[in-house]
């Protein structure tokens, strides 16, 4: 055998031989992602990722074992729970850029939007906008950041039914570093939503209470550049509010904020890495919502401010941790009311009311938890207190997440505030609404809301 | 359960090899197969597993009768029948009554809701080895197997009962009973395991979010509503990714069965020879679901008469073999007119168009193949053939959408490079890489080293990506559920 020959079997033999070493490392490997798969203490229970909680171990039924159901939800489990989840999925993020995926739309939809009916000649609304200007607030950002701790520090509010902000977000467009939400206007649903405000007009019809709407815009048309937000296939959020707003009864008083945040569209007023507003866009609308009672707003350098960063909201995680958002985080601006006050909630209807933080410190949240800091999330009842106020309306706010920023401007108004989650609360708003003994109550939505069939049902089931 | 799961990956599959390597022999080893192939079925709707049971017990034991039938042909004849009218009775009950049943209805007008049969998976799969045993014991192939238990097995087999390759008994008579475990065939499993795990969790996965995106999901409400507002482009692109996606899903599932088999001391036949790359719809069919249409061409084309029987009687078979083929994909009409779709392509091919296409350059005849291809996915997506015909005109503009949105073209912007990269997988380039640089690697210590450190790290590396995106993924189709 000459040379060359006994090199080639000796090559051969040593590539034979990696192959038996990758087969080992290969069970080896797989070894131990099983045993700490089985490891159950090691197993999630919530992801702070995704803001949810985590399924649990299905329970064994007859039937469902027959049909199958029992062992599926076994494997769900077991995918779901699995150890370091929320670790892992962030790598997956990378292993699909590494795959070439970088979309910048999550959702992808081409379905045909339509824009609301424009208004017929004299049935415009128009209404004032408020004159407001408010310092800018992020330039001094070190100096918030390194503002004490609130006194109030308190853990987020996690677990079943409290605390995470939970949104099935519609298709979301990546542009520069921010993202937007697509909004199709849906003339059923919205007439739907209307119909709900005006049965709770007629409801306490008589009673004094009188009734405001207030429908947010969402960053797509406020926010995202004329020429950009033109060619999307997304539908007029000002015609929709006016469409809405047309068809509310006499008795219920709109709170027209649009014109007012467009004014203000240059400013931070809407997060570019979550679907909300900032409290600064939440600032505007107290000020509008003011302006329409015929009342003085108290001014924003008035209120403690409070900053926690970084923030990668609900648009970061639709996007699949787009590098474009992470690259420059949200900040979540907090301003605490220049009055006494106290703030308590329930995280579910048969609980006592407890002691909460309006502004909770969230510096040691996790990155995508900031917004929490806000009345302890999304709870179905809170109410806040001026305890210096002697005398002073009540007001009961009927809101979804974009309301939690809003509650702390109305401690300088209203001696009580009651906040109703719709989505959680239990009962019939307008009878608690009597039962308080409230002046005021205020629908707040974002437009989001108003297309969606299944929030749009849940208020109508509560008024 | 599905290969592609991680209680499989991480639970079942593990626990199955240790099994495997701790018993004393091949007898364990078969009882501990089974034991797991009827826990895996199960794992998905534990009473048709008695279903499973039944039809091998049956063909169990026709096959046996007709082999101790050797000298009446009537009985031979009797129980192969008998083998049919089970086998096939009990396929066409739970796999196409629904839809006898609907149409029916339709013919007869009752409005009365149907019956809903739900399908038993890989029914198909299992009707098909299981016949197929049989009639070779028939045709005096195979000697029938006494072991009612190891006819179990050989049905049952975790690796293949659900999704194929539809193994003939004959190619795995003795390892049923005598297996031996090689080094180089655990290996070899092991890569091929690992790469086809990864086809479909990182490339068939993805291609199928896509196609859910651009062109509709399965079962979605506003379906109709959804194509008809897609982009011409959002639609072709749509489809490019479906035909990628039902490759790579697949091919990857027998690429794991495949090499599960060989973890197992089991040798399946290749299933996949990298279709698209094919010449014309006759080699297409040569390279795609090849045990499937081999088992067409031996069981129903050849015993019809094959084209041993005049031009018009070959059309004839050919009918039926494609007809039956479209059939066994689903029960639908789509599915049916998506095997005539190839009907008329073989046929055009066989009698003048594989002639033409020879003395034209390869790329044309290859062109002219992936269209065809691309446009037989377009039958076989949709149940609904309303759907079908919203999405061809949409393709030609005559949904009256544009050619593109910005939607469109932002999103698919967004996914060209992956696009590329599954057109690569669809590619035999890797394979014959691979075999380059191992042979070249001979000659060179230093490649040497290259390729020992790539065998060692691949599969592993191919393992927790794939295991790391499908922690959090929702998305994990399993394609064969109506095959």
């Amino acid at each position: 055998m000459n040379n060359v020959e006994q090199k080639r079997k000796k090559n051969r033999k040593r590539m034979r031989g990696a192959g038996a070493i990758g087969t080992t490392v290969f069970f080896v490997v797989m070894s131990i992602a099983t045993v700490l798969s089985f490891m159950l203490s090691l197993r999630p229970t919530v992801s702070n990722a995704e803001k949810r909680n985590l399924m649990k171990f299905p329970s064994f039924t007859i039937s469902g074992f027959l049909h199958g159901e029992y062992t599926q939800a076994i494997g769900d489990w077991f995918a779901d729970t699995m150890p370091f989840r929320d670790t892992l999925t962030k790598y997956s993020d990378t292993i699909k850029k590494t795959l070439g995926i970088h979309t910048k739309i999550s959702n992808f939809s081409e379905r045909v939007v339509s824009d609301a009916p424009k208004a017929e000649d004299g049935e415009e609304i128009n209404q004032d906008t408020v004159d407001v200007t408010v310092a800018e607030v992020t330039t001094n950002v070190q100096a918030l950041l390194d503002a004490p701790a609130l006194p109030d520090s308190i853990e987020p509010h996690q677990g079943e039914g409290g605390g995470h902000i939970e949104q099935a977000l519609d298709s979301v467009y990546l542009y520069d570093n921010a993202a937007f939400e697509y909004y199709n206007f849906v003339e059923s649903t919205a007439d739907r939503y209307v119909a709900a405000v005006n049965r709770a007009a007629d409801e306490l019809d008589g009673t004094g209470i009188q009734v405001y709407n207030m429908i947010i815009p969402t960053s797509m048309d406020i926010k995202l550049p004329q020429s950009v937000r033109d060619k999307l296939n997304t539908s007029d959020q000002n015609n929709a509010i006016n469409y809405m707003t047309r068809r509310l009864s006499q008795k219920v008083k709109p709170v027209m904020i649009y014109d007012l945040e467009k004014k203000h569209a240059n400013e931070y007023t809407y997060f570019r890495t979550d679907h909300h507003w900032t409290t600064l866009g939440a600032y505007y609308a107290y000020a509008q919502f003011m302006a329409v009672k015929g009342e003085s707003f108290t001014p924003l350098s008035e209120f403690t401010p409070y900053a926690f960063s970084p923030y990668l909201g609900s648009f970061y995680s639709a996007s699949g941790n787009a590098e474009s958002l992470s690259a420059t985080p949200d900040t979540v601006y907090a301003y605490a009311p220049p009055v006494p006050f106290t703030f308590k909630m329930k995280t579910s209807m048969d609980e006592d009311f407890m002691d909460w933080a309006l502004i909770a410190d969230a510096n040691d949240y996790d990155t995508n938890c900031k917004y929490l800091c806000f009345i302890g999330g999304d709870q179905c009842l809170s109410l806040l207190e001026n305890t210096a106020m002697q005398q002073g309306n009540t007001l009961v706010l009927v809101k979804e997440s974009f309301g939690n920023c809003f509650v702390p401007y109305l401690a300088c108004n209203y001696k009580k505030v009651y906040v109703i989650d719709y989505r959680e609360f239990d009962g019939d708003i307008t009878e608690y609404a009597k039962q308080v003994g409230a002046n005021e109550i205020l629908f707040q939505n974002n437009i989001s809301m108003t297309r969606n069939e299944g929030l749009v049902e849940e208020l109508e089931a509560k008024v | 359960m599905v290969f592609s799961s991680l209680l499989f990956i991480f639970g079942f599959l593990p626990m199955n090899l240790i099994a495997l390597k701790l018993a004393p022999d091949n007898r364990v080893r078969n009882i501990i197969l089974l034991v797991f192939s009827l826990v895996f079925y199960a794992w998905g709707e534990p009473r048709y597993v008695l279903l499973l049971l039944t039809m091998s017990l049956a063909s169990w034991f026709f096959a046996l009768q007709i082999d101790k039938s050797e000298s009446s042909h009537g009985l031979r004849v009797l129980f192969m029948a008998l083998e049919c009218v089970v086998c096939l009775g009990l396929l066409g009950v739970f796999k196409y009554g629904t839809f006898f049943l609907t149409q029916v209805h339709l013919i007869t007008g009752n409005t009365d809701p149907v019956i809903q049969i739900a399908l038993p998976i890989g029914i198909s799969f299992y009707t098909f080895q299981l016949l197929s045993y049989v009639i070779d014991v028939y045709r005096g192939e195979v000697k029938a197997q006494p072991r009612f238990m190891i006819v179990l097995l050989y049905a049952s087999l975790f690796h293949q009962c659900i999704a194929g390759p539809i193994v003939r008994y004959a190619d795995v008579e003795r390892e049923l009973i005598d297996r031996t475990y090689k080094q180089s065939d655990l290996n070899q499993g092991v890569m091929r395991f690992a790469f086809g795990l990864a086809k479909k969790v990182l490339l068939a996965n993805n291609c199928g979010m896509f196609v859910d995106q651009l062109l509709v999901a399965d079962g979605a409400s506003d379906a109709a509503a959804a194509l008809g507002s897609r982009s011409v482009l959002a639609l072709w692109v749509g489809m490019l990714f479906y035909a990628l996606q039902i490759y790579l899903d697949f091919s990857a599932y027998s690429d794991m069965a495949i090499g599960m088999g060989l973890m197992s001391g089991f040798h399946y036949k290749e299933n996949f020879n990298y279709p698209y790359t094919a010449a014309s719809v006759t080699d297409f069919w040569r390279r795609w679901h090849i045990s499937l249409g081999s088992f067409f061409r031996d069981y129903v084309y050849i015993p019809l008469g094959g084209n041993r029987k005049g031009a018009a009687r070959q059309i004839f078979n050919l009918f039926v073999v494609w007809a039956l083929t479209g059939f066994w994909h689903g029960a639908s009409w789509n599915f049916v007119l998506w095997g005539l779709y190839w009907f008329v392509f073989l046929v055009f091919e066989k009698f003048f168009l594989l002639e033409k296409l020879k003395k034209l350059p390869a790329f044309v005849s290859h062109i002219y193949l992936l269209f065809v291809v691309y446009f037989g996915w377009v039958l076989f997506k949709f149940d609904d053939l309303k759907l079908v015909g919203t999405t061809f005109k949409g393709m030609f503009g005559l949904n009256r959408n544009p050619f593109a949105t910005t939607e469109t073209a932002t999103y698919i912007s967004g996914i060209l490079l992956f696009l590329l990269l599954a057109i690569f997988a669809c590619t035999p380039i890797v394979k014959n890489l691979g075999r380059f640089f191992v042979k070249r690697a001979e000659f060179s210590d230093v490649e040497t080293i290259a390729v020992s450190v790539g065998r060692i790290a691949i599969p592993t590396i191919l393992l927790l990506i794939s295991a790391i995106s499908l922690v959090g993924e929702t998305y994990n189709p399993f394609l064969y559920f109506r095959f």
